[in-house]
């Protein structure tokens, strides 16, 4: 099986430059065309241990990140992201070209992928008991995600939850996660030796910055999970550590309102979600102390 | 490649499926043209309701079925908004006639199995137009937010209202109170489009246009369109409307006789002659007649030919973006004299998508 | 106004589908499409109409329920029964 880093930087550039190279997360190929040479070099160190494929025969994503045309493409250099020749937002300055190609191939998913049922979550596993963290952004999540990831959790993704709603299991995407403002610093201290892009400041969301996921994680990408756990995590200034259980009743609605195309999915979407509900044991999670709430988690699995 | 691409997907459409790909490759390109055409939900229905979902191989299934869900689960949603307006219109005793894409489902016509849709559609009286608005607003719509500049252009020159939306749903319904602008060239008369509409035969309660009126209105809005990405696909409804309709033989003459008397000849005989060339139908030989006894103009069918394929690059022939351009132009000449013509850009609204802060700003027209 | 949709003409299809979760009830409407979590009187109320056709407003209804929650027909439970067929109606459920 090819990885990207198993192809010398001339043919993942030349790759990328015909847009003959497909990139494999979880069950989702993406056939990439770019000749950004900040694309080229991230997805070359984001990706390394991802399977990729050259001159595949079906993707299920064709996307493109170019620089647009006219004054902006010389002068502050301004790229878009299309998928299969749409463009879906506005463009971007160059800099920020790699979370473009991150945002977009969210949309990519979030927009045509209704065979399954998408959450806005993160989700990780021990085994293959999975923990499903909903949140709005502010409640610390990406980093609680990156914490436990790189302390003994498998990644299945920072923010979008697969769920397959004829088996009731979680796909795995073992992408970056992506990290903002003071999430970067945190996370940089807690693991030295991970792979981060750039910051980038001044985006939508404020500096943000991609961290490559474990390897364990992305050798695992074809492993599903059940879901066992729904934590709804808080982080508050000086907050005592606490995990407070949710009734199913409570759970059900979270996990609707975090889900993409629930409605899409009708009652297929129904059975899946109010099953996970019932199966699942839900907290609500509020901590300070990432050390203390990585404790939490570690007794949450040996339960 | 060009026109085999645009030519099996109209015959997947139509459930010719020996057209299907033969290796992934070929379902690569067709998932990818589909989905730009908006006819991935059609073409998955015709392989479901011929049984062979099972036989395509797994990655492009994988679409097909996502597809497929989607459509139905509009369906569900189309049906359930039409009934709601209904009983908003019920105090006012105005009945709900749909148009468009959701008149084909209330009504059966099972080639509608499949299709993707964005807004409801309704005809009403344009002296009721604003007793109607009114009972929408009781039930909960809301006129759209528009500057005051294009409340007053939709007012005054279109032939609806601006789109009102459900506060609640979020489902948006059109009200239409003529068939084509105002200034348009062309000014068929809604009220007897209104006299001929009749009870759909699937949803009771709701009411669609006659069969004739129903292909006319069709081929008017078609002939009229400015933005080409539903062209293809409205090519094909046409037809599959001419062939639902023309099992009785007495359609066709009935079809032209109404063109005639609604004087909407010119945008028949140009789209079914369009339909010939880019999708192949085949006409009945009645109508074939009508059709070489007024040929459209060769420059009018080259540039309809080019700009009315499916909008993908695999599908572009020479020219394709500056055809494509020219059929915008030519619908605003169409619907505004030349000299009241403004650039004016509408967005409708598309599926509704959650807002995820993740997600940079998006702009989506239809 | 309620009526269970019909998928063919041989087997009706219930038009709600309902999950227990805890002590709520998760249900799903066919009909609309829309899902609703529903407290324990209301869900009592729905399944009593809905498995044994028990018309709303009466007496029996009142009854049924009070049997099946297993407590007294009182005024209580009467003005909770008419607020939850408040709800149900205006959610479009009965």
């Amino acid at each position: 099986m090819q990885t990207i880093e198993s192809l010398a930087e001339p043919a993942v550039a030349d790759a990328l430059c015909r847009g003959t190279l497909e990139l494999r997360t979880g069950p989702f190929t993406t056939r990439i065309r770019s000749e950004d040479t900040l694309i080229v070099a991230e997805l070359r160190r984001l990706y390394a241990a991802h399977p990729v494929r050259l001159n595949p025969d079906f993707s299920d994503f064709h996307v493109e990140v170019r620089s647009v045309s006219g004054p902006r493409r010389w002068v502050r250099r301004q790229v878009t992201f299309l998928f299969d020749g749409r463009e879906p937002f506005k463009p971007l300055p160059a800099v920020q070209s790699f979370a473009l190609f991150e945002w977009g191939l969210n949309w990519c998913i979030a927009s045509s992928a209704h065979r399954w049922l998408l959450m806005h979550a993160a989700v990780l596993a021990r085994g293959d008991d999975a923990v499903v963290l909903p949140a709005p952004p502010g409640h610390g999540k990406s980093t609680l995600c990156a914490a436990l990831a790189f302390n003994g959790w498998r990644l299945l993704s920072d923010e979008l939850v697969v769920l397959d709603p004829e088996t009731g299991e979680v796909w795995p995407l073992a992408r970056p996660i992506n990290v903002k403002n003071q999430s970067i610093e945190i996370v940089r201290k807690l693991v030295p030796t991970a792979v981060m892009t750039q910051p980038v400041p001044d985006t939508l969301k404020g500096t943000v910055a991609h961290v490559a996921p474990p390897i364990d994680a992305v050798s695992a990408m074809g492993e599903r999970a059940r879901i066992r756990w729904v934590v709804l995590p808080q982080w508050q200034q000086g907050a005592a550590t606490t995990l407070e259980p949710m009734s199913p009743g409570e759970v059900f609605p979270a996990l609707i309102e975090n889900a993409f195309n629930y409605e899409v999915l009708g009652e297929d979407g129904f059975d899946a979600l109010s099953l996970a509900a019932r199966d699942a044991r839900g907290f609500h999670f509020r901590y300070s102390d990432l050390r203390e709430a990585l404790g939490v988690f570690e007794d949450l699995a040996r339960s | 490649m060009t026109p085999n691409i645009s030519i099996g997907l109209a015959q997947l459409v139509r459930g010719e499926l020996n057209a299907l790909p033969r290796d992934l490759d070929g379902w690569d390109r067709l998932i990818r043209v589909a989905r730009a055409a908006n006819l991935l939900g059609s073409i998955a229905a015709e392989c479901d309701r011929a049984g062979c979902l099972e036989s395509v191989p797994e990655k492009p299934r994988v679409h097909l079925l996502g597809a497929l869900r989607l459509a139905r689960r509009q369906a569900v949603a189309v049906r359930w908004e039409a009934e709601r307006i209904g009983e908003a219109l019920a105090p006012i005793e105005e009945r709900v006639v749909l148009l468009k894409g959701a008149a084909y489902v209330a009504d059966g016509l099972d080639f509608a199995a499949g299709r993707m849709f964005s807004d409801v559609d309704i005809l009403v009286p344009f002296e009721r137009v604003r007793v109607v608005e009114d009972a929408l607003m009781r039930f909960g719509w809301a006129t759209t937010h528009l500057s005051s500049y294009d409340q007053r252009y939709y007012r005054q020159w279109m032939h609806e209202i601006p789109p009102m939306q459900h506060l609640e749903r979020g489902t948006t319904v059109d009200v239409h109170h003529r068939i084509l602008p105002r200034t348009a060239r062309f000014d068929p008369d809604p009220a007897s489009m209104l006299e001929h509409a009749r009870p759909s035969r699937q949803w009771p309660g709701i009411w669609v246009l006659s069969r004739e009126d129903m292909l006319l209105h069709s081929a008017t809005h078609l002939y009229h369109e400015g933005e080409t990405d539903n062209a293809f696909r409205d090519l094909l409804d046409i037809e599959r409307l001419l062939g639902c309709f023309a099992e009785d033989p007495a359609f066709g003459a009935s079809l032209f006789a109404r063109a005639r008397d609604l004087q909407l000849l010119t945008p028949l005989t140009v789209v079914l002659t369009m339909a010939e060339a880019v999708i192949g139908t085949k006409v009945p030989p009645e109508v074939a007649r009508e059709l070489n006894a007024q040929p459209p103009s060769r420059s009018l069918q080259r540039m309809l030919n080019t700009g009315w394929q499916p909008s993908h690059t695999l599908c572009e022939k020479p020219g394709s973006a500056v055809c494509r351009w020219l059929v915008y132009a030519r619908a605003h000449l169409l619907r505004m004299p030349p000299h009241l013509l403004i650039l004016h850009l509408f967005r409708k609204a598309w599926m509704r998508f959650t807002d995820a802060d993740d997600m940079p700003r998006t702009e989506n027209s239809r | 106004m309620a009526e269970p949709t019909q998928e063919s003409p041989s087997s009706p299809v219930p038009r709600l589908k309902c999950v227990p979760l805890g002590n709520v009830v998760a249900a799903y409407d066919r009909h609309s499409g829309r899902t609703h979590v529903l407290d324990p009187l209301t869900a009592a109320i729905l399944e009593e109409r809905w498995l044994h056709g028990i018309e709303a407003d009466g007496e029996a209804l009142s009854s049924a329920v009070a049997g099946r929650l297993g407590c007294d027909r009182n005024e209580l439970l009467l003005q909770l029964v008419g607020e939850s067929l408040a709800r149900l109606r205006s959610a479009g459920l009965c």
